[in-house]
């Protein structure tokens, strides 16, 4: 088949094979939830069809390992995209096992969670594999979309509705300008495909330079919008106290993971030849993100506030990655993401197992966890101490070689603002351990257990913190090789 | 000098921009050399819509189940926006058409199956 310019398209359907999974798996679970009296099932079932459809998704990404091709020249399958949708897939199925607890408590609407849950993870994996830019920004859409959602669907909690009505306003805005930038763009290089954007940017006959730097900054806010890069940051607090608080770490893990991933291709990809007209760009926004994100970190009393500005600290220094970017740094990147996810997963999947247990979210609530629970303290310090970067824990690994290949393109002040601004959070990690082991519990202080689900997600994300940490080979490889395409 | 193609954009920009302020102007000027009448009014200075006398200030709050309903209409206003080119046509596609329209009204007849099951087209 060809399309209206004559290319010809592959339509192989089974490249889709996951997204497509995904998506009849999240019709199944709406239709499932919406007859629940009518079939005679229960409340479990939700969850468990959507892992089982998850696992079938992740078996079918797995098939393309070392292919590269593309569908209807709209997405590509690589080992880029592969990488991104095990990740993703992954990221899902952790949450979905803990938050188990949270959601039969506290969300009314069982089969709106999952199904959103999956369509916005459909969402994520498109990000990642797109090579146009229409598809690219379909699917930040479906992802956003599908988290305005699910933000508000704490029902009982008047910030949810609240938090997801500044995500979605804001969300729109950033969107804009994306889309005006993305205009631009196309006006300058004449196509929506990345490698002819790529192609027309390289040849140097292009004498529309106004046109280009007003597109590349207009792209630079909407995505830093997506990953919550300062000054574009402030619907982050606000959204991720507001959610669910298993939203709150699909926020952190997979909204952020996308983004990079989209950030990767495009500046990799289409906007590698006008590296001089973004790169300073890029690094203000990594020395701004890391710089404030984690000095207002200092002052913040609730735990998932002070996750959010962690994770806007963490996402300064994966933006140095961009503005070196070359095969090393996005290797390193890849790394980095993965270990991050992991470790901030193990301190969110504490905080909802804590929270199932006291409803409390202040970080004074914590006073004398290790006494009541010393499991659990000590999931979530492994947790806090991997995001500071302790040795041995994946932290530490993850950020020395981000660290050392941006050093190796050349930025060393970059590097040396990261590391001061590493120090600065090692402080606020540390009260929130501080109340954990140095303060007698207030109230009720007997000791208490997870449930099994509970154990299962820490347990898995405990083990995977120092997995990274010890003996990160594979994760390596495996960023390797999915960093390769994009680099040929 | 003929403008390049963003020139253009900027030329059409500007248009647009004086589209609208170029009557308000003209008005104005007219108003200051006392050659239009000056004649202010209650109803002259009430919001115009469509002629309907409008009732209530604009932050007034409406009905959720009004919104229901126009999004349960939008999915029939796709089903015919999109099925309308493909019937014209579909005598000369092959029979993979068919199977591909079939799916799409399969996904729309879920969305209306879904949004029935929830009560969003009853009134309560």
């Amino acid at each position: 088949m060809t399309d209206l310019l004559g290319n010809d398209l592959n339509l192989q359907y089974e490249l889709l094979g996951p997204e497509i999974a995904l998506v009849i798996t999240a019709a199944l679970v709406l239709f499932a939830d919406a007859f629940r009296r009518e079939l005679k099932i229960g409340q479990s079932a939700i969850p468990a069809i959507s892992i089982l459809g998850l696992v079938v998704a992740l078996l079918l990404s797995l098939l393309w390992i070392d292919e590269n091709k593309d569908f209807a020249r709209l997405v590509t399958i690589d080992n880029f995209t592969t990488f991104f949708r095990v990740l993703f897939i992954a990221v899902t199925v952790v949450v979905i096992i803990g938050s188990h607890e949270y959601i039969e408590r506290r969300v009314s609407h069982l089969g709106e969670f999952y199904s959103l849950l999956l369509l916005s993870t459909v969402g994520a994996m498109l990000m990642a594999g797109a090579r146009d830019l229409l598809t690219a920004y379909l699917a930040i859409e479906v992802m956003s979309f599908s988290l305005y959602i699910l933000v508000s669907l704490a029902k009982s909690d008047t910030r949810s509705g609240e938090a997801s009505l500044k995500y979605v306003l804001l969300g729109g805005v950033a969107s804009a300008m994306l889309l005006y930038g993305l205009s631009f763009l196309y006006g300058v290089g004449g196509s929506t495909q990345y490698t002819e954007i790529a192609a027309a940017l390289s040849d140097g006959t292009s004498t529309l330079e106004l046109p280009l730097l007003l597109g590349l900054a207009l792209i630079i806010a909407g995505l830093g919008f997506k990953a919550s890069a300062v000054p574009f940051h402030m619907w982050t607090p606000d959204a991720y106290e507001g959610a669910p608080i298993p939203i709150t770490a699909y926020l952190s893990a997979t909204s952020k993971a996308a983004t990079f991933a989209l950030l990767l291709r495009w500046f990799a990809g289409p906007l590698l030849p006008a590296i001089d007209s973004w790169q300073w760009m890029i690094s203000v926004l990594a020395v701004l993100t890391m710089v404030i994100g984690n000095l207002v970190a200092l002052q913040q009393s609730n735990i998932k506030r002070l996750l959010a500005y962690s994770s806007i600290g963490q996402v300064g220094f994966m933006l140095m990655a961009i503005v070196t970017i070359s095969d090393q740094t996005g290797s390193a990147l890849l790394l980095h993401l993965s270990g991050y996810i992991i470790t901030n997963l193990a301190v969110f999947m504490g905080v909802i197992a804590f929270y199932n247990r006291t409803g409390r979210e202040e970080i004074v609530a914590f006073r004398g966890l290790a006494q009541t629970n010393p499991y659990l303290a000590l999931v979530i310090t492994a947790g806090l101490f991997s995001l500071a970067g302790m040795p041995l824990l994946a932290g530490f690994l993850t950020k020395f070689i981000l660290f050392q290949s941006v050093v190796s393109g050349g930025y060393t002040w970059l590097v040396v603002t990261a590391l001061l601004a590493s120090t600065v959070s090692l402080y606020y990690y540390l009260q929130v351990i501080r109340q954990m082991y140095m303060y007698q519990p207030e109230g009720d202080a007997s000791r208490w257990r997870l449930s099994p689900t509970g154990y299962l997600a820490t347990g898995a994300m405990l083990v995977g913190v120092v997995w990274v940490g010890v003996y990160a080979a594979p994760f390596y490889t495996a960023a390797d090789r999915a960093i390769a395409p994009l680099f040929t | 000098m003929i403008p390049d193609e963003f020139g253009r954009v900027v030329i059409l920009l500007g248009v647009a921009l004086a589209f609208p302020a170029l009557p308000l102007l003209v008005s104005y000027l007219l108003y200051l050399f006392h050659i239009r009448p000056e004649r202010p009014d209650p109803i002259k200075h009430e919001t115009y819509e469509c002629g309907v006398i409008a009732e209530g200030g604009s932050w007034g709050q409406f009905n959720a189940r009004y919104y229901l309903f126009a999004l349960g209409f939008v999915i029939f206003d796709v089903e015919v926006v999109f099925l309308y080119p493909w019937a014209v046509i579909h005598a000369d596609l092959a029979a993979t058409a068919l199977v591909k329209a079939a799916i799409f009204i399969g996904i729309l007849a879920f969305g209306l199956a879904y949004a029935w099951k929830r009560g969003a087209l009853e009134w309560r």
